[in-house]
């Protein structure tokens, strides 16, 4: 088959990939916390044609070697891990990290999984979980007649209980970052799980170097620019017309090869 | 009388045919990778050769710099310039633009497709298990949490030598040379897309359709010509 034709499809599927990558992004452009993703391409191998093989009789001549490329594939989908916009939302127990750390949070099989999405609320135990109801770790456990919460830039966390009016320290969140947090596994439900690749994490009080600050009654929203995605629609879409028109070009040509006999 | 029995007009009209076609196999070839980080497109040009009838193709790498976008991430490295870094595959040394580079179960620095990344020393560059921080600088030097662990190998061809495609975005030189400190360029956060100009290769899309047209009226034409002088001639003599 003509190898033409072959890398022009190999084109089209790899804008068609991205394009798939572009509407999940879309999909979650109101989805707290999340991290937009890009897909990204390597070439495929390539074959040398000609090569350096004499033509004909004593006094050829060598043709050039060219390589002639086979299109593209897949090599990976990378998470974008850059912030978010914070959104006011005055809940007290709605927490956002402005900086790259992460919360913890334990799942139901006791690991750690990590979240930035801190639509936190108190369980009927008294403790913070998320909205799905796992635990943030460290655990901070809150009295039973909490009046009013209040969450520093620090992480530590104080209540007003109905009896007095002074505010008591009740504990502090952690908070944990990685060298490279492309590499975190997303579990789906805004968690992630560290890997080799994400390295191991590193746990640290908030405002701590690099770990980001915490802002109550705020939420992060996704990182999601509609226009960008709009534009990289546009830019998937005309890639793949393109490719289309390769395909047609090489299908063309081949007709007119086979034209040539009468 | 000739010392052919195959028509010359007839081979330049071929190898033209096979001209363009290798030139249509390249450009699609270069569209299928518009999207392909750190991709450089190749040129076609045809040759004409001393003993060869009409054109051959020639190939050349297009080495010019690809848009260079600002991510943010602390693993993608763009470079500027004409250096590569160097990569370990299981067939050897290959040189790299970049791109996302990644951590692997080790945390070595691994590339997109989980080769190593060398440094100048030889090996991997290893961040240890618990930084938080990774910095690369211009001259390619690899900071985690401010703890020097290396510096990035960058390397460019040597003058002269041949730079050919290995596949997964790498390339393979004939000989190499190390890029001197100043000339660097290493940026963090960035990468470089693919260097194909989607519009030019639409003109030269083009240029092949109508190249290839003419070519088949020539033979056609050619072709009708010798039918004539077959058939015609071949009455008058008798």
């Amino acid at each position: 088959m003509d190898p033409a034709l072959r890398a022009a499809a190999t084109g089209m599927m790899a804008q068609q990939t991205r394009t798939e990558v572009i509407a999940n992004n879309l999909a979650n452009v109101n989805t707290t916390a999340f991290k937009r993703s890009r897909a990204h391409f390597v070439d495929l191998l390539y074959q040398t044609v000609q090569g350096p093989t004499a033509t004909a009789g004593t006094d050829a001549n060598t043709l050039p070697a060219i390589q002639i490329g086979r299109g593209t594939r897949l090599a990976g989908v990378q998470r974008l891990h850059s912030q978010g916009a914070l959104e006011q939302t005055d809940r007290s127990t709605d927490l956002a990290i402005e900086g790259e750390g992460f919360f913890q949070v334990q799942m139901n099989n006791g690991q750690l999984a990590y979240t930035r999405d801190g639509t936190f609320q108190l369980s009927d135990q008294g403790t913070l979980v998320t909205q799905e109801g796992l635990t943030v770790v460290p655990g901070v456990k809150f009295p039973r007649d909490v009046t009013n919460v209040s969450v520093s830039r620090g992480g530590i966390v104080s209540v007003v209980t109905g009896s007095g009016s002074a505010p008591t320290e009740v504990g502090r969140i952690e908070l944990a970052r990685f060298a490279n947090p492309s590499g975190l596994t997303a579990l789906g439900e805004n968690l992630f799980q560290a890997t080799g690749a994400s390295g191991e994490p590193v746990t640290g009080f908030p405002e701590d170097d690099g770990m980001g600050h915490l802002l109550q009654g705020q939420l992060e929203s996704s990182n999601v620019e509609i226009v960008q995605e709009m534009v990289d629609m546009i830019s998937a879409m005309r890639a793949y017309e393109i490719n289309s028109k390769a395909i047609k070009n090489s299908e063309s040509m081949s007709e007119i090869a086979s034209g040539l006999i009468r | 009388m000739g010392t052919s029995i195959t028509p010359t007009g007839f081979e330049h009209a071929a190898a033209a045919l096979r001209y363009w076609t290798r030139r249509q196999e390249v450009v699609a070839n270069n569209l299928a990778n518009v999207d392909t980080d750190g991709f450089k497109g190749e040129r076609t040009f045809a040759q004409l050769l001393a003993n060869a009838a009409g054109p051959v193709a020639g190939a050349a790498t297009d080495l010019r710099t690809g848009q260079i976008t600002t991510t943010g991430q602390p693993l993608d490295v763009a470079l500027g310039g004409d250096g590569f870094l160097v990569v370990q595959t299981p067939g050897g040394e290959r040189l790299s633009r970049g791109g996302s580079l990644g951590l692997d179960a080790e945390r070595n620095i691994v590339d997109a497709r989980g080769h190593l990344v060398l440094g100048e020393t030889g090996g991997a560059l290893t961040i240890p298990a618990n930084a938080a921080k990774v910095e690369i600088d211009a001259g390619g030097n690899v900071r985690a949490d401010g703890k020097s662990i290396g510096r990035l190998r960058v390397d460019r061809a040597a003058s002269g030598a041949t730079l050919t495609h290995a596949g997964d975005t790498l390339f393979e030189a004939s000989a190499t040379e190390s890029v001197p400190a100043a000339e660097r360029l290493v940026r963090q956060g960035a990468r470089e897309g693919s260097n194909v100009n989607s519009i030019e290769s639409m003109v030269d899309m083009i240029t092949i359709q109508r190249a290839t047209a003419s070519v088949q009226k020539a033979l056609t034409t050619l072709d009708a010509a010798r039918g004539i002088a077959v058939s015609e001639i071949g009455k008058s003599a008798s």
